[in-house]
């Protein structure tokens, strides 16, 4: 059942980000829900389902985005690996540490497309992109973290609920 | 990094390739098809829905107009009614239609497929839109793009059977050979990842100035010759560089886009180096 919630949530995501948020530029950019979603999800939920629901999220993005479908997929695994470092312990709070990880998922995330984008032919742009995209798209994902990040534990109370002897 | 971890990420990788793939080779053209007939509908209410949020949120950042353009839009709320915004939404549409009868009035060898934006590019490096046309309507790739003014919008970069996906002329990728309508002078009007058209190739010499009239120029044949590409904002020279900086803003508004018509009539050219 929760895979289906995840599913639902995921195409909806991807449909706001296709119609919505590019109309919302905040510093130029606009956010990437779908990131912040699932990385809020992994830190919320933990691995074992994000490895389920970042797949899912990166395939429903790529369904309705632009670009070639695998893109926003192969964008999205660093969000797994890097929600890893939760075991490291290096932030106390777990918060804290979920607005840490977007700004280097965001990092990752872009980067990747702009590695895919060059790969298939086209130009990029490398001079100015960190300062005119990255940058700002990671404080703007930031800025979106307590949001998403406080309604996905709020919607989890299946995790705390204690378990019968 | 766990044994499972980096097994999840080794099938993900190699799924996403795959499908990166089969998508370069347009093989998945006809299931991105599907999705977009099924939530197109769902997008298109929603990109209207939140473009009176996001001219709101917009006008929240120009705080120094706002209070003179919130007297104004108060004393203009009083006036309407429900019966006026609809009168008022009706008269827009037939200023559309009416805009574009003018467009294919005034190219009468041309011909144009009208052609509604329902979504757009979530990602922040690439500057796109997607339209309600596709295969079945006589879009291929390479197609100009125009507003219902006749400007330039873009061109076609992907194609499937009902949808397309147009690259706009902002978009970092994106470079029109154009010249200043003036002087004739030419270049190359690129965008950026800041959205800014600049004008390129403009040696110190050429003539140029602020407010000139930007078009294409044709050369390349990827675009027809005398579409307006925007105005001349600003123009920078040193004696030190070989060309003058020269920032163009777009005619069309690209970020409001709602119709645009599509020119089946031109061929784009696929020119070979030497």
């Amino acid at each position: 059942m929760r895979y289906v919630i995840a599913a639902v949530l995921v195409l909806l995501v991807a449909v706001v980000e296709t119609s919505v948020l590019p109309s919302f530029r905040v510093l130029g950019v606009h956010a990437n829900l779908m990131l912040v979603l699932l990385l809020s999800w992994a830190m919320v939920r933990g691995m074992e389902e994000a490895m389920v629901v970042v797949p899912m999220g990166g395939l429903a993005l790529g369904l309705m985005d632009g670009q070639l479908l695998g893109a926003a997929m192969l964008a999205l695994i660093p969000l797994v690996l890097l929600t890893e470092i939760r075991e490291a312990r290096i932030i106390e709070g777990e918060f804290l540490l979920a607005v840490l990880l977007i700004l280097l998922s965001t990092l990752a995330y872009e980067v990747i497309i702009l590695i895919i984008l060059r790969v298939t032919g086209e130009t990029v742009q490398w001079w100015g992109i960190l300062s005119r995209v990255v940058v700002p798209a990671a404080i703007v994902n930031a800025l979106l973290v307590p949001p998403v990040y406080g309604l996905l534990w709020l919607g989890s109370r299946d995790l705390r609920r204690p378990r019968p002897l | 990094m766990s044994s499972r971890t980096g097994v999840w990420t080794l099938a993900v990788m190699a799924l996403a390739v795959f499908l990166l793939a089969l998508s370069r080779a347009n093989l998945l053209g006809p299931l991105q098809n599907v999705v977009l007939t099924i939530f197109s509908p769902l997008q298109n209410a929603l990109t209207r829905v939140s473009e009176p949020a996001a001219d709101f949120v917009s006008d929240i950042r120009r705080t120094d107009e706002l209070s003179d353009e919130n007297q104004a839009l108060r004393a203009e709320n009083e006036r309407l009614n429900a019966e006026v915004a609809r009168l008022r939404e009706n008269e827009t549409r037939l200023q559309q239609l009416s805009q574009l009868l003018q467009v294919k009035e005034a190219h009468p060898d041309e011909q144009f497929l009208a052609a509604n934006v329902f979504a757009r590019e979530p990602s922040n490096v690439k500057e796109m839109v997607a339209i309600d046309r596709g295969k079945r309507d006589g879009v291929r790739e390479g197609m100009v793009v125009v507003t219902e003014g006749g400007s330039l919008v873009g061109s076609i970069t992907r194609v499937y059977d009902d949808y397309a996906w147009v690259t706009l002329i902002t978009d970092p990728n994106s470079a029109v050979s154009a010249m200043i309508q003036e002087s004739r002078a030419q270049g190359v009007v690129s965008g950026s990842y800041s959205r800014r058209l600049t004008m390129e190739f403009l040696l110190q010499a050429a003539a140029v100035n602020e407010g000139d009239m930007v078009l294409t120029s044709g050369i390349g044949g990827a675009f027809p010759p005398g579409l307006v590409i925007g105005r001349v904002s600003a123009v920078e020279s040193s004696r030190q560089e070989i060309f003058k900086d020269v920032t163009v803003e777009p005619l069309a508004s690209l970020s409001r886009l709602e119709t645009v018509l599509v020119l089946t009539s031109f061929t784009p050219l696929q020119l070979q180096g030497p």
